[in-house]
């Protein structure tokens, strides 16, 4: 087997083996960023929405409380402000959503769906989870989405969801009797759902994949190819001249043409030595035939 | 019971507080929109924001207008849609401050530092009394309505003289109606009607300006004397109200104009007839005290 055939098998199969490794550690790497990426989106928002609460509890409300005695007024409340403002955002960003899944809401809108309902259940099973993180497959592709559970901590909730009679009465005036009712404190009720598409990160943390990779294959043929004219015309192609001249030595053939390589690397060393050791054996058979 | 000297005291004790109440400041003028017409004595001006009010000031405001009274005891009161009101002063020595009030919308509420004193609100067919709480009035020619939005109230019916009549403690969030038609009826919650009627920003709290209004000072401008029609109102208003306008407008019923309204309208007030024809009943009391000598 030649020598260029078994550098350059030595060298494919090192090439192969570290793009499988490169490939897998970079695949996941970037996967693992886009998912924490989609995870931060998501952060973000919840804790975005957690703003608009506490804003419109603390600065809305109060402003509102003397309309409220004569209508109520949605915007005074807390979950209405946040899923109002997800509601706007959503008009540029259709794909991410917000929710605060209520398992008896006041607002119809805010009902649990099925897989809502499971989360709620989940975070109401286990009160001392303070998120779940999940991924699920909707029309439009993967979503990541950040549930946090709805407990209720304050007794300034009771008044409007523990019985119709404590509420105000323009709120039931509004949404009626029926619902929202029964709240209890420390209870979960609910849970509010951050849902972020993974489409486009995915995508891109993929497009990053094959860049990177095709980056790496043309890195490695560059090298390959470098390394093959460079093995040719270094090694290669002085070595097999110095064994054809030496061919024509041993086949009695004394004067054939000298070959000499300029330099002072061990391949002109060792040509420079097999002219001297060609000199002596021809000074040497001239000695034997006088 | 009190003797004839005893009333006599009474009379005088009264006069007394009204006279004292009268020519002070009890409140000022913060708000004053849309033109507002004062009258003061007798006499016509108009007035703006940081104008100083006394008992007995009327006070009327166009259609459009909105004026709003900061009391110095606390008590606000905001006038709109052509409501009118005239500020009658303490109806006792201590007792609620009465303000006569005529068709339109008003809101009444106290500052957290407001003395908390009884106010008495006289609208045609009923009368509202309270202290340190907060309510809307639609007044109308011949009904009134009214929603406490926070404290209590009590609602008194008035007849058409304005005798008082049966009453009722009305707490908030309630809604009282009371008409010719209809005796006084409470319920938990404001008509809807009502609250699409009401003017938008008596949805909310009723600002405090008097701060600002006191660096702003002004004076009334005296305009001319009080024409009938700038009093019509309050001398067709209930008897016990205006009881006390023959004495006040007794100087205009020299000026041909304003007499001949007065005569004209004479059924709607006709305690004015002894002023107009006095010689009607100088007859009558010549004849009794001949009677007497006899």
């Amino acid at each position: 087997m030649k020598l260029i055939i078994k550098f350059n098998l030595v060298f494919l199969l090192i090439f192969a083996v570290g793009l499988t490794i490169a490939a897998y550690i970079s695949r996941d790497l970037l996967e693992r960023n886009a998912r924490d990426e989609v995870l931060q989106n998501a952060r973000i928002m919840m804790e975005a929405a957690l703003a608009a609460r506490t804003y419109t509890s603390n600065q809305v409300r109060p402003l509102l409380e003397t309309q409220m005695k004569y209508e109520f007024r949605p915007q005074s409340v807390p979950a209405y402000a946040a899923t109002e403002q997800f509601n706007d955002l959503r008009k540029k960003f259709v794909d991410y959503s917000y929710k605060e899944a209520t398992l008896n809401p006041t607002n119809p809108r805010d009902r649990v769906n099925d897989w809502e309902g499971d989360i709620v259940t989940q975070l109401r099973q286990n009160p001392e989870r303070a998120e779940i993180i999940g991924e699920r497959e909707t029309l439009t592709g993967r979503a990541l989405y950040l549930a946090r559970p709805i407990q209720i901590k304050s007794e300034a909730c009771l008044p409007c969801h523990s019985t119709v009679d404590a509420a105000p009465k323009t709120m039931i005036d509004l949404y009626g009797p029926a619902n929202g009712f029964g709240w209890k404190l420390n209870e979960i009720v609910g849970a509010q759902i951050v849902s972020v598409p993974m489409t486009l990160p995915v995508k891109r943390s993929e497009d990053t994949f094959k860049v990177f990779l095709i980056s790496l294959t043309a890195v490695f043929a560059f090298i390959f190819v470098g390394l093959n004219l460079m093995l040719y015309y270094i090694v290669i192609w002085p070595v097999t001249k110095l064994a054809q001249v030496a061919d024509q030595v041993s086949l009695g053939n004394l004067e054939a043409p000298g070959f000499s390589v300029k330099g002072k690397d061990e391949i002109a060393a060792l040509a420079g030595s097999f002219e001297r050791m060609r000199t002596s054996l021809v000074q040497a058979m001239k000695m034997l035939g006088e | 019971m009190l003797g004839r000297p005893g009333r006599l005291e009474f009379a005088a004790l009264l006069i007394c507080v009204s006279a004292s109440a009268f020519g002070q400041a009890v409140g000022m003028l913060t708000v004053a929109d849309g033109g507002v017409v004062l009258v003061r004595g007798s006499t016509t001006y108009t007035a703006g924001q940081g104008v100083a009010l006394q008992n007995g000031d009327m006070l009327a405001l166009g259609p459009k207008g909105q004026v709003q009274i900061e009391f110095e005891d606390g008590a606000i009161l905001n006038l709109t849609r052509g409501s009118r009101a005239w500020l009658l002063g303490p109806q006792s020595p201590g007792g609620e401050i009465g303000v006569a009030l005529q068709p339109g919308w008003v809101k009444f509420t106290w500052t957290k530092a407001a003395k908390g004193r009884p106010y008495r609100y006289i609208m045609p067919l009923a009368s509202l009394s309270a202290a340190r709480a907060t309510g809307v009035l639609r007044i109308g020619e011949s009904s009134a309505e009214a929603f406490i939005e926070s404290g209590a109230a009590r609602l008194v019916e008035l007849s058409r003289t304005g005798s008082p009549a049966a009453g009722r403690d009305v707490k908030g969030g309630e809604f009282a109606v009371r008409s010719a038609a209809q005796a006084l009826a409470v319920s938990p919650r404001p008509s809807a009607e009502f609250i699409k009627a009401m003017p938008g920003y008596f949805r909310d709290d009723l600002p405090v300006f008097i701060s600002r209004a006191r660096t702003a000072k002004s004076e009334p401008t005296r305009e001319h004397e009080a024409t009938y029609a700038e009093v019509e109102p309050w001398l067709k208003a209930p008897t016990s109200i205006r009881k006390h306008l023959v004495e006040r407008f007794r100087s205009r019923a020299k000026d041909p104009q304003f007499r001949g309204k007065l005569i004209e309208n004479l059924a709607a007030h006709p305690e004015w007839d002894r002023i107009l024809f006095p010689e009607k009943y100088k007859e009558g009391t010549e004849k009794a005290e001949k009677a007497q000598t006899r």
